[in-house]
């Protein structure tokens, strides 16, 4: 074993492979997989899905033997099952651990499909570090954003991110350990306003691939991609974010890399829907989450509770929840009266 | 909540320890030159190097020159030395020879020795002194003075509510888990961290506090009371420290803040009003001032370094919530707030008393008057927030035992960091915050007052708050039956709060809602010469003070009781 620090990557998926092949750069990491097949699959062929492992990351089952030789972890688990592997993590979590996040998702308390917006409580719907502080001691909390898409990740090709926390200390200790020649980091101290511009984008990136899918070029891309940012501004304001968050590489960086290409999975989702095929078979033949469908609903109750401006947001559900019909909802985008460029910066 | 519960005929508690001399105050009074070496040293350290990585060290001495001779000018105070003036043209003219350096001369004053004067003439006027013997007098003669006036005024007012006079344990019930407080103070130093309404808290803190056993405690007064000789010579000599709040110059609140620091560290239990100053508004106060709280999680991370864990003191935040029928300086708070000045940009000398004659009328005045109070104790707490029992233990919110020395290490050493610790404190100030209002006492005239404005602002909500605390008083009325019907269902919501540890509410709130209004009433006008809120002979009830209705209404802001009303 190697005299560089160890680190933790909890979740072997796409991009936490990513994540832990960018890290072996600096550290010596621990890779988390609870999947057994996965992990001898790794093992055997020294390759997960299209990432080729780096040689200093070593794979557990054992989320104790983690916390316990790691200071610093790095979950990378889809929203949906974030919660049920904090609660299996918290037992062995303490003050002195610092958790950087890389889930650019909602966790809900409630039923999301019955959830009315005038019975919903702001504080029911969380962040993935409001999460972490909830259910464990760790208070060092902050997360990873930026247009990051795993596989060109796994190409090496140069990328950048944004790593933000409250905390100057999990900033400089997430820059340490990630940055490379290959990977520019940023810091930002907005945890929530990055938090936020990583999981709002994902509905603007199903609305760009239904875009291409319906046959539209870059004009709308493009139209779509500034407006989708303005909402997406609206809606992180009214829950307390700095506007500044969307302006940077979490924000706009990561809504070009997302809306512009085919390799993203709610880029795919939403190009597949618009070409015709039904959402439930489109998610069923995925292999991975895409973050972007639970994000509409959520984003939707969030923005009819506070009562923020986004008729994209509106229109987006109903294409995909309600069968509306696409050429309509475009139109009526269209005609949605507008004011100066560029408003939001005087938010 | 399960703790032991007091009679009023068990207070004053025997003391922690009963040999004054050995109580932590004492003892960094008897260290006192020491004690104030170390403060100064580590404020020349923090500034030089402080100076050295942003401008230079002249820059900063010329600056704190600037804002004190603006001070001098603009601000004189009588407390202010006789020398302040040549102090300053002293420095002053120090600081200009510096250039002479440049002319080659061998022997002059260095930036340090000039900022060494200053941090000492801080020092020097900060430092406050516990002598023992002042101590046992002020013990003996103070129940004796309180009594006298117990007893020569339950006139009128005690008559109405009750047949015999009440002692003063009566009047002043207590509520919190004492056992566990008394505990922890004999295991570390404590931080109590009271809400500021009135000039009384001070008092009333230090009063509750030695009721407890507890001993003495030290705390920043503000440098105007020490113009008072009467309250002076007490402050100066049971370890209260003197506060300039008119001097913001970097250098000084440094000083400030090391000492405080090195109190601590000392295991000198102390009082800190994070509010800063007086709650303006009557609102419980929910934006603290981080300054000082910030030195007890410094001086915690201290502890850690300088100690094996095991024997590291630890250092205990316990919450501190006084609750009044009416509070004395209402009047000119709420004026303040109005105007919405008296935060910053100017600080009066002369409060509602200024001379000691003064003060004891004031004094007088609230304790023949008040009926009832509460004082209520919060949970304790480490200086991260988290929950400490009787051991000293410190347990999360999901009941995890913490080690607390946890949060200042990174990578399995202890670290400085001084923006981590910013962090930490503005988590404390969150979680006291969250105590006010959990331990906050509701009492019948909060209730009352705070249903009555609401329904005012319904009526006229056509109005902005401001236009209608001016209305003319004859013009405004309430309706008794809606005043009743509102303070109904504000009381059951209060209720189910309290069911749910939100909130806790005084045994008159459970009365019958007439009783509660008769009961609130009564007690909010004993002081007042124009009653906030009186019944009309037709059932109507009316203001004579809206701006008072307005400042007693404020206490329940907050609980989003507006709802109900």
């Amino acid at each position: 074993m190697s005299d560089k620090r160890t680190v933790g990557v909890i979740g072997a998926g796409s991009f936490g492979t990513a994540i832990a092949n960018l890290l072996a750069e600096n550290c010596h990491v621990i890779l988390y997989e609870r999947n057994a097949e996965v992990r001898e699959a790794i093992l055997r062929d020294g390759r997960n899905r299209n990432h080729i492992m780096h040689a200093d990351i070593e794979l557990t089952d054992s989320l104790e033997e983690i916390a316990t030789r790691c200071f610093l972890l790095f979950p990378v688990i889809p929203s949906a099952y974030f919660k049920n592997m904090i609660i299996d993590f918290s037992p062995y979590l303490r003050p002195d651990h610092i958790m950087i996040h890389a889930t650019k998702g909602f966790h809900c308390e409630f039923d999301i499909d019955t959830m009315k917006p005038y019975d919903l409580k702001l504080k029911q719907i969380k962040t993935m570090s409001e999460l972490i502080r909830e259910e464990t001691a760790i208070v060092r909390v902050g997360c990873i954003a930026g247009p990051n898409l795993a596989a060109e990740l796994a190409e090496h090709q140069p990328a950048a991110t944004v790593i933000a926390s409250r905390f100057d200390e999990v900033i400089h200790e997430g820059i340490t350990s990630l940055k490379s020649d290959r990977f520019q980091v940023y810091g930002n101290r907005d945890l929530l306003g990055i938090e936020l511009a990583g999981v709002l984008k994902n509905y603007v990136a199903l609305a760009s691939g239904a875009l291409s899918g319906l046959g539209y070029g870059e004009n709308a891309r493009a139209m779509l991609i500034t407006r989708g940012m303005a909402e997406m501004i609206y809606i992180g304001k009214a829950l307390g974010a700095d506007k500044r968050s969307f302006l940077g590489m979490a924000g706009i960086g990561d809504l070009i890399a997302t809306c512009s290409s085919p390799k993203s999975r709610n880029y795919s989702v939403g190009y597949r829907v618009a070409k015709g095929e039904k959402l439930a078979d489109v998610t069923a033949s995925m292999n991975e989450v895409a973050e972007g469908i639970r994000t509409l609903k959520i984003a939707k109750l969030i923005v009819d509770h506070v009562g923020a401006n986004a008729p994209l947001l509106q229109m987006m559900n109903k294409v995909f929840f309600e069968d509306f019909d696409f050429d309509k909802a475009i139109k009526m985008l269209m005609r949605f009266p507008v004011g100066n460029d560029a408003e939001y910066l005087d938010l | 909540m399960s703790y032991r519960v007091f009679n009023p005929q068990e207070y004053p508690l025997p003391y922690i320890i009963d040999d004054v001399s050995q109580w932590p105050i004492a003892k960094l009074t008897a260290d006192s030159e020491a004690f104030t070496a170390a403060v100064q040293k580590a404020v020349l350290d923090k500034v030089t190097h402080k100076a050295k990585n942003d401008s230079s060290l002249k820059n900063e001495l010329e600056k704190v020159l600037y804002q004190e001779r603006i001070r001098l000018t603009q601000t004189p105070w009588k407390a202010d030395p006789k020398d302040e003036r040549q102090f300053w043209n002293n420095i002053k003219s120090k600081i200009v020879h510096l250039d002479s350096v440049n002319a080659g001369e061998e022997i002059h004053t260095s930036e340090e020795d000039i900022l060494n004067e200053i941090v000492n003439r801080y020092t020097q006027e900060i430092v406050g002194h516990f002598d023992v013997s002042a101590f046992k007098f002020a013990k003996n003669i103070l129940p004796i003075f309180f009594g006298r006036i117990l007893n020569a005024a339950p006139g009128k007012w005690f008559k109405t509510l009750s047949a015999n006079a009440k002692t003063i344990h009566e009047k002043i019930p207590i509520t919190g888990d004492v056992d566990r407080i008394r505990n922890l103070a004999k295991k570390g130093t404590i931080i109590v961290t009271p809400t500021h309404f009135s000039n009384m808290d001070s008092i009333m803190v230090g009063w509750v506090l030695n009721e407890l056993g507890l001993p003495a405690f030290t705390y920043g007064a503000g440098l105007n009371l020490f113009s008072i000789k009467l309250l002076s010579y007490f402050m100066s000599n049971l370890g209260a420290y003197k506060v300039d709040r008119r001097k913001k110059n970097a250098i000084y609140l440094e000083t400030l803040k090391t000492y405080s620091r090195e109190a601590i560290e000392r295991g000198a239990h102390s009082i800190f009003f994070p509010g800063g100053t007086r709650s303006r508004s009557g609102a419980l106060e929910r934006k603290l001032k981080l300054g000082l709280l910030g030195t007890a999680v410094e001086a915690q991370k201290n502890n850690f370094k300088r100690f094996s864990d095991s024997t590291a003191p630890r250092i205990y935040v316990v919450p501190l919530i006084i609750n009044y029928h009416f509070v004395l300086e209402a009047d000119s708070l709420i004026n303040d707030y109005l105007k919405e000045t008296g935060k910053e940009k100017f600080i009066r000398e002369n409060d509602n008393y200024s001379t000691s004659f003064g003060m004891i009328k004031f004094i007088f005045k609230f304790l023949s008057a008040s009926s009832s109070l509460a004082i209520s104790f919060g949970t304790p707490m480490d200086v991260i927030g988290n929950e400490v029992d009787e051991n000293g233990d410190s347990y999360n919110h999901l009941g995890q035992y913490i080690n607390v020395k946890n949060y200042f290490m990174n990578s399995g050493e202890l670290t400085d960091d001084h923006q981590r610790e910013e962090e930490y404190t503005k988590m404390l100030g969150e979680k006291i915050v969250s105590q006010y209002f959990k331990h906050n006492v509701v009492l019948t005239s909060h209730l009352v007052c705070f249903c009555a404005f609401e329904l005012l602002r319904k009526k006229y909500n056509y109005i902005d708050i401001f236009t209608l605390i001016r209305t003319p008083v004859e013009d405004v009325r309430i309706d008794g039956k809606e005043l009743v019907d509102a303070i109904e269902r504000v009381k059951e919501q209060l209720k189910e709060m309290n069911k749910n540890n939100e909130v806790l509410i005084s045994p008159e709130v459970r009365f019958t809602n007439e009783k509660v209004i008769e009961h609130g009433i009564s007690n909010i006008n004993l002081y007042h010469a124009n009653s906030p809120l009186e019944k009309s002979s037709d059932g109507y009830y009316y203001s004579e003070d809206l701006k008072l209705l307005y400042y007693y209404h404020n206490r329940l802001e907050g609980y989003k009781l507006e709802r109900y009303v």
